[in-house]
């Protein structure tokens, strides 16, 4: 059994005032890089499980349409996962105003999900790491389309893991993008980042 | 131009993947050895050149825009490598498949030196794995198509057979819906019944042990069968049970197919039945008869025997009281014979007033015990009028055919009439 | 000297007062977590400058500026926000706001924004 990480009320307002920081910043460079105005929503931050995250992720995600979804892991002293979930239609929509064109290929819809998605995580996460005092490493990411929102593959070993999950919704109006922003972390990983705003709160005590 | 040969350089160049470094401007800074190997563009050619030069078709509005972004973040982009691949193009020499021509690469761009503007961009040969999740794909459609058709024949055979499967101690585990449709059987009404549930008590215990045994050795059992519907209306089925063995070698469940053959049966009972005492009738005696000769090895002490009955004075029942007095005298001994009949015996209206007996597996006193017990079941019955039956009995010895056996059997119910009647006479 | 922060986010308050006594020591620092408290707070001290931030609960940032703004059309205050969006941005100015500026907040732009609106 893994040991369970208690948030305090301080620490649930020092991570969702980072992570509003990181929303503000992604925004920022989503206009500069991609040329798209968007607007995102104020962080939610739940503190649950596996099956819990799979609750969470079937309320928000339609099951109606099939999804482009991004993985990405990043790691370093704060290690987790980041989740970008948006539906075809929005994709298509993404890869036109990319690629300039009317009909954008598979190819260009994948590459500009991973674009977009590199970016957010980019911003995102180096952010939270860097107000933490923390490098990051970003892996690969990787893109699937899924049908529905059956998003996560529920394994025996993740049954009883403590999960952080902090969700955002992000839209574009002018060019109809929308989509949801999950980022992941898991047992160990929330004692670091207990720690970490512990360590950040100290200094600013001191 | 040579590459300088320092301490970061050997170190690129002993990578197993390719490194180069470019500026916004796309101009080769650096190119490492296998770069250099692959691509087959020398470093001496390439330095201080623009990408463009070597590779005019990459799209570099793009490429552009992912620079620009890990300069402006400080963070690595990603080509998506899931698809084409969509960096440079480096040919691959793989001779044994044929799936990819060129190198799936994974493209790394990372920053560098980032107030000059410059990235490192890595590539990796993915090749070998995306073949395999090419063939997986190719696969997993593959099954997908087998799977709906299968899908589709199972349909059918749900639509149209009645399936019943149970599991190894014949409790009822799936029902077909063309068999609940068929006998009213409501969806899930006969899960976990056991299969005896089905059918009726008429069927003999014999056709029922006979089934066990061949189901017990493994084999397949096919057999007709008669089955109790739901509105209580038999029905008669041919059935096939097949046990079903699992990999292991033991056995798993059972299938059972059924045919509804009611009104063939119909027709044959019809064929064999006689209307009025509902007793076999002679056609279909014959048969039995045929069957039991040919059957099996018989000898002094494991034989059987013909008899033959005919009711005493009948002619004049009939005159005195009417023909359909007559029919009732009639069905009313026909039912205490049967019920006096051992399992296993045959009974038949042999004409008018006679009756026939199959008697399998007696010897010369049994045989004889057996036809005076039916004797006296007759002379006990309590009818509007007294009736009697004269016996004859044949016994089966070597060499005996047909013909035979039932001229001795007339003998000896002749003898029994000539000796007064009411008695059992042995030939 | 008295500077009033405005922000529903302890760890805002806290970085933005850590930088702020790192230029001027001998500032009072006043914090409101919530615009209603930041009008009352604002008319209690009078204070020189208010940081203001824009997403806060019962009374948010817009209404807040108009109110304080109400009361003293020369407050001087400085809306800080994660989310620079330009059309917050002009909103926000034509509603009275000196200036805006983007969290985190560095020590070298609130020397500029010290400089600029009190010395």
């Amino acid at each position: 059994m893994v040991k369970r990480v208690e948030f305090s009320g301080d620490h649930l307002d020092v991570l969702r005032e980072l992570m509003n920081i990181a929303v503000g910043n992604a925004t920022a460079s989503i206009a500069d890089l991609l040329k798209a105005f968007g607007t995102m929503h104020i962080p939610n931050i739940t503190i649950s499980d596996i099956k819990g995250l799979k609750q969470y992720i079937q309320e928000t995600i339609p099951s109606q349409s099939s999804h482009y979804v991004t993985k990405q892991l990043f790691g370093g002293p704060l290690g987790g996962e980041f989740i970008f979930v948006i539906t075809d239609e929005a994709a298509i929509n993404l890869g036109n105003h990319l690629y300039d064109v009317d009909a954008p290929n598979d190819a260009d819809i994948y590459d500009a999900v991973i674009e977009l998605t590199n970016i957010l995580s980019a911003t995102m996460i180096s952010r939270l790491t860097e107000e933490l005092n923390v490098k990051v490493q970003f892996f690969v990411p990787s893109t699937q389309i899924i049908k529905g929102n059956d998003l996560i593959y529920l394994e025996e070993t993740l049954l009883y893991s403590q999960i952080i999950i902090i969700s955002t919704q992000m839209e574009f109006q002018n060019q109809n993008i929308n989509g949801h922003i999950f980022i992941l972390t898991k047992d160990a990983m929330i004692q670091s980042l207990k720690d970490l705003i512990d360590q950040k709160l100290e200094e600013l005590y001191a | 131009m040579t590459k300088p040969v320092e301490y970061p350089n050997v170190l690129l160049d002993a990578l197993e993947h390719g490194v180069m470094i470019v500026d916004e401007e796309f101009n080769i800074v650096y190119w490492n050895q296998w770069l250099e190997i692959n691509t087959g563009h020398p470093y001496s050619s390439v330095m201080g050149k623009s990408l463009l030069t070597f590779y005019p078709e990459i799209d570099y509005r793009t490429l552009q825009r992912k620079i620009r972004t890990t300069l402006r973040l400080n963070s690595p982009t990603f080509y998506d490598a899931s698809l084409n691949n969509r960096f440079i193009p480096i040919p691959r020499n793989k001779i044994t498949s044929s799936l990819l021509n060129t190198m799936q690469l994974q493209v790394t761009i990372s920053p560098y030196i980032i107030d000059q503007g410059m990235v490192m961009i890595a590539v990796y040969d993915i090749s070998d794995l995306h073949e395999l999740k090419l063939t997986l794909q190719k696969q997993m459609k593959k099954i997908a198509h087998l799977n709906n058709e299968l899908q589709h024949d199972k349909q059918i055979i749900d639509d149209n057979l009645l399936i019943v499967k149970t599991d190894g101690e014949f409790h009822i585990t799936e029902v077909s819906k063309a068999f609940n449709a068929f006998f009213g059987f409501k969806q899930n009404e006969l899960i976990g019944c056991p299969l005896q549930i089905i059918y009726s008590d008429k069927t003999p215990l014999t056709e029922y042990t006979l089934m066990q045994k061949t189901l017990q050795n493994l084999e397949r059992w096919n057999g007709e069968i008669e089955i109790i519907s739901k509105q209580s209306e038999p029905l008669w089925m041919d059935a096939v049970v097949t046990p079903w063995i699992e990999s292991g070698g033991f056995l798993s469940s059972y299938t059972a197919i059924y045919h509804d053959i009611t009104d063939k049966k119909r027709l044959e009972i019809l064929a064999t039945t006689d209307p009025l005492t509902k007793l076999f009738n002679r056609y279909k005696f014959d048969e039995i008869f045929n069957i039991m000769l040919m059957r099996e090895h018989w000898n002094a002490d494991n034989s059987f025997a013909i008899v033959m009955a005919d009711i005493d004075h009948f002619k004049q029942i009939n005159d005195l009281y009417g023909h359909q007095r007559g029919d009732e005298v009639l069905v009313q001994i026909a039912e205490v014979l049967r019920e006096t009949l051992r399992e296993g015996d045959t009974l038949a209206r042999w004409g008018g007033e006679e009756f026939i007996f199959l008697l399998p597996y007696v010897d010369v006193h049994r045989a004889a015990l057996v036809a005076d017990k039916l004797r006296v079941a007759v002379e006990k019955l309590n009818l509007f009028v007294k009736v009697q039956l004269s016996f004859g009995v044949s016994l089966f010895v070597a060499g005996d055919t047909q013909e035979t056996l039932l001229n001795r059997a007339d003998a000896a119910l002749y003898k029994a009439k000539k000796n007064g009647r009411n008695r059992v006479e042995l030939l | 000297m008295k500077i009033l922060v405005a922000d529903d986010s302890k760890l805002a308050r806290l970085s933005l007062i850590k930088i702020v006594k790192e230029l001027e020591p001998h500032c009072e620092m006043i914090e409101a977590e919530n615009g209603q408290v930041a009008v009352e707070k604002f008319q209690e001290n009078a204070p020189s400058v208010v940081f203001l931030d824009l997403t806060m609960p019962i009374m948010d940032g817009y209404e807040a500026l108009e109110k304080i703004i109400e009361m003293n059309p020369k407050a001087q205050v400085v809306v800080v926000t994660a989310d620079i969006q330009s059309q917050a941005q002009a909103q926000v100015m034509a509603l009275g706001a000196k200036m805006v500026i983007p969290k985190p907040i560095s020590s070298e732009k609130m020397q500029t924004v010290l400089q600029q609106l009190v010395f």
